[in-house]
């Protein structure tokens, strides 16, 4: 095995106005061929500037500092802008991350794999389509003959992440980078881009780094680990041994913090070495405001009932014809008990989103009835009665950056729920409201005056939890809480949503494609596919004795590492 | 395609049938059209006999249809003033017109496009702050003011170019540059705003990354991406100069079609004025039709829609 990538003490900085920032140093990485290198860390990490540095496609203000990058024996770092173009794509290519943006959409797959082929190598048009075209077949695309003049947006995620990766190889390149090339993906898609890749190495003798945060991706794919840390390389080896036998203290905390598929924990252990937030101290309900006039009645039997629910959007146009239906929620049933964690898992397009949607009131249901409290609220629609209803439902959406207002500061983002629902006699009590479940989410009340941009992902989603709290809900909408964030910041994050709803007795829906996560957090668990509930089951019998044909098949997809570690 | 040019078409012809209502409508907005016509201190016998002679004593969906009717076939009845036919009194005012829509439009995206481009590759440097200033002076700048200073400059000092009227070619060239200096600005930030987001785009890194060149990457996939808006807009400005070029027409006496409007609408001169908003509206609901046919060639996703 001769070595094809050499990676040695490279360091990149970002030079700004307030001196240069390291976004990596002594960095020192190689492959040979026929191997997959796996680059794994958090966001800000630095992985994906190594990548970058690599393919000398680093965007200013960031540059190489130090080090050399050799490709099979000769040095490019440093190489003129036109003589790495000329490498790029032919001896060095990179798969991207997310395949709905990778590929321009206002060219065909013909012209884009075509006008590489002929860029890089001596081949005539027609040669060229040829060529795509068996190398489509072989990155597993059906009918390519037919396909191949198709425009992106005709393919699915999966399929244009198959075409992303039949470009990185067009031209054949012996070195591949692969930057996140499955995060966007659903588990059974995942497993079919990393079977293919695994094949591709194998039989091409190319060399791979695949740059990952999820440990899971690593232990299916990469035969030796580099971990990496605030821009440096704590520690590499073979997966193996990194995985299951790790020297350093920070694999060894990130490898613990990876929410375990195979026993259900009471916290997820954190991770040293990260943003710590405050201690939150603990509340007595009896005299704090989240305790008070929790006006709800008594009641029996549980506390969301949702029946028949149907949910089916017209899509197409006003005019003229591809109008059609699609049922996104097609007969679904489930109940909720007050105090329970329910999860609702499924690939993406099964219908989870869309019955948080339904349940909270921003999509009238189609059919069926969501009985919340004793009070069908597919029948109410009057807005004020069912805003008193709305009140003690609250919901944590997926991505922390988008789904707080950047032009407002915390505390008036927290303090809107509680003024649209005169929660408060005068500004004052509101301010202070504010300042304490703020405190009381581990951020602490100073960041009141403060805008979103100045948070981490985790934080800011620590600020939606303090929105959601704002009514005194009984009732929380968790849609893919913690998805977008680092598996140290979800561990924190999922931790403050258990002592909330052990403190609060909060009754939860929480929604996740990660069967891990929903073990580690649901008392009952439903599996959904194409609108449908497969399988509905107390979380460790749906672990251990799935019964439904589907839900094994999604188990035995979900990712092997156990964090022996811990 | 073809079913989404049928559609856009149905949808266009639509939107015609309407706006040729309501043209026909303001007919009757200023009250009793005979007594208009008949102007102050005609008597009873006078208003009757021109209500019957332009059969407005007939039901009015019949008064509409034949209008319509009329108008399809170039016949848009008698200027009240100049006592001719319409269609001949704006046949003559809209060529001159047109051409200096046409040549306003296309000095715009000349400048404009390739302005904008520069602009977005190199953000905040000269080229960028120049493009900025040009624009901001250029949206700042009246019409009529800019249209003055180059006559002054042009036709009074140099003595190159005339300073009024529609002999030559020469005529058009400061009008255009006025009219299409005018609807610069908009195109040129809507084109860097539009290539420096495209340019962040994870396609373009995907360009680069498969070694693509410099002039591929922004020509042949950033720029196609950043124009189709730029496209609607212009459609928009085009049906804007067509209808709108009144004070850069009476800066330089050209007597088109958005001078004529005007002084019909003071002379109560209702056929004209009703057949020049019809011709108006027809040039935005043809050019927004082209504008969306282009913008579907660009697009693939925008054929289904």
């Amino acid at each position: 095995m001769s070595v094809l990538l050499d990676i040695d003490g490279l360091k990149v900085v970002f030079e700004s106005r307030h001196g240069d920032v390291t976004a990596a140093r002594n960095v020192c990485l190689s492959i040979a061929s026929g191997e997959i290198l796996g680059v794994v860390g958090e966001s800000g990490a630095g992985k994906s500037t190594i990548g970058n540095a690599a393919m000398g496609l680093l965007e200013r203000p960031g540059k190489v500092a130090g080090g050399t990058v050799t490709l099979e024996g000769e040095r490019i770092d440093g190489l003129p802008p036109e003589a790495m173009r000329r490498l790029r794509g032919a001896k060095i290519s990179m798969i991207f991350q997310d395949p709905l943006t990778s590929l321009d959409p206002l060219r065909t797959i013909a012209e884009q794999l075509v006008t590489t082929m002929t860029t890089h190598l001596p081949l005539s048009e027609r040669e060229a389509r040829k060529r795509a075209v068996a190398l489509m077949h072989e990155v597993g695309i059906p009918d390519p003959e037919a396909r191949i003049d198709d425009y992106p947006h005709q393919f699915s995620g999966g399929m244009r992440q198959r075409v992303v990766i039949a470009l990185a190889l067009c031209a054949e390149p012996n070195v591949i980078i692969a930057d996140e090339p499955t995060t966007a993906l659903d588990v059974s898609i995942q497993a079919q881009i990393l079977d293919l890749l695994r094949k591709l190495v194998r039989t091409k003798g190319a060399g791979m780094i695949i740059i990952t945060h999820d440990m899971g991706v690593i232990a299916e794919i990469a035969d030796r680990v580099a971990v990496m840390y605030r821009g440096e390389v704590v520690e590499a080896g073979p997966t193996r041994k990194i995985l299951g036998d790790p020297d350093h203290d920070y694999t060894k905390s990130l490898i613990s913090a990876v929410p375990r598929p195979d026993v259900k924990l009471d916290r997820f252990p954190l991770v040293e070495h990260i943003e710590s937030a405050g201690s939150r101290r603990s509340l007595d309900l009896k005299t704090h405001w989240l305790g008070q006039k929790r006006d709800y009645g008594a009641l029996d039997g549980p506390l969301l009932s949702v029946r028949d629910l149907e949910m089916t959007f017209r899509v197409g146009s006003m005019f003229g014809g591809g109008r059609r239906s699609v049922n996104a929620v097609d007969g679904v049933s489930f109940d909720i008990a007050a105090g329970e964690t329910f999860g609702l898992v499924g690939e993406s397009g099964s219908g989870k989103s869309t019955i948080a949607r339904l349940v909270t009131g921003i999509y009238q249901p189609t059919g069926g009835a969501i009985v919340f409290a004793g009070t069908d609220l597919a029948g109410i629609t009057r807005r004020r009665e069912l805003n008193r209803h709305r009140r003690q439902m609250q919901m944590i959406f997926q991505d922390p950056y988008s789904s707080v207002n950047p032009r407002k500061k915390v505390g008036a983002i927290v303090a809107e729920p509680i003024l649209f629902h005169k929660l408060a006699g005068s500004r004052a009590e509101v301010n202070r409201i504010v300042a304490d479940l703020l405190d009381h989410v581990g951020l602490g009340a100073k960041v009141a005056g403060k805008y979103p941009h100045e948070f981490s992902g985790g934080q800011r989603q620590r600020i939606s939890i303090a929105r959601a709290l704002a009514t005194r809900p009984r009732f929380l909408i968790c849609d893919e809480p913690t998805s977008a964030l680092d598996v140290s910041i979800q561990a924190q994050v999922l931790n403050l949503l258990k002592d909330l709803q052990a403190e609060l007795g909060l009754t939860m829906l929480f929604i996740s494609h990660d069967l891990p996560v929903i073990r580690q957090m649901c008392d009952r668990v439903a599996v959904m596919r194409r609108g449908r509930i497969e399988e509905i089951a107390p979380t460790e019998d749906l672990f251990e004795r799935p019964q439904n044909e589907y839900t094994r098949h999604l188990l035995k997809l979900m990712p092997k590492m156990t964090g022996a570690a811990a | 395609m073809l079913s989404f040019i049928a559609r856009r078409l149905g949808l266009a012809a639509l939107v015609a049938l309407t706006v040729s209502a309501l043209s026909f409508g303001l007919l009757f907005l200023s009250g009793d059209p005979a007594s208009a016509i008949a102007g102050e201190g005609a008597n009873d016998a006078d208003i009757a006999a021109i209500r019957s002679f332009y059969g407005f004593d007939r039901p009015v969906i019949v008064q509409y249809g034949d209008w319509l009717w009329s108008a399809l076939h170039g016949d848009f009845g008698q200027s009240y003033y100049f006592q001719l036919p319409v269609s001949s009194l704006i046949a003559d005012r809209l060529s001159v017109t047109m051409t200096l829509g046409v040549c306003g439009i296309v000095f715009a995206l000349a400048v404009a496009i390739p302005l904008g481009v520069a602009a977005a590759v190199r953000p905040n440097s000269i080229v960028d702050r120049l493009a900025l200033f040009l624009s901001v002076v250029g949206q700042a700048m009246p019409s009529f003011w800019f249209g003055l200073l180059l006559i002054v400059l042009f036709a009074v000092k140099l003595g190159w170019l005339p300073p009024s009227g529609t002999q030559s070619w020469t005529n058009f060239v400061m009008p255009t540059v006025v009219l299409g200096y005018y609807a610069m600005p908009a195109i040129m930030r809507l084109t860097r705003a539009g290539m420096l987001e495209v340019l962040g785009a994870d396609y373009i890194r995907t360009a680069r990354a498969k070694g693509a060149g410099e002039w591929r990457v922004l020509f042949k996939h950033a720029l196609r991406n950043a124009v189709i808006p730029v496209v609607s807009l212009a459609a928009v400005q085009m049906g804007f100069m067509l209808g709108g070029s009144i004070v850069v027409e009476s800066v330089f006496a050209l007597h088109g079609a958005g001078f004529l409007a005007w002084e019909s609408i003071g002379r109560n001169d209702l056929p004209t004025v009703q057949a020049l908003i019809l011709i108006f509206s027809m040039f935005y609901i043809v050019f927004t039709f082209l504008a969306d046919i282009l913008n579907a060639w660009l697009d693939p996703r925008m054929r289904t829609g």
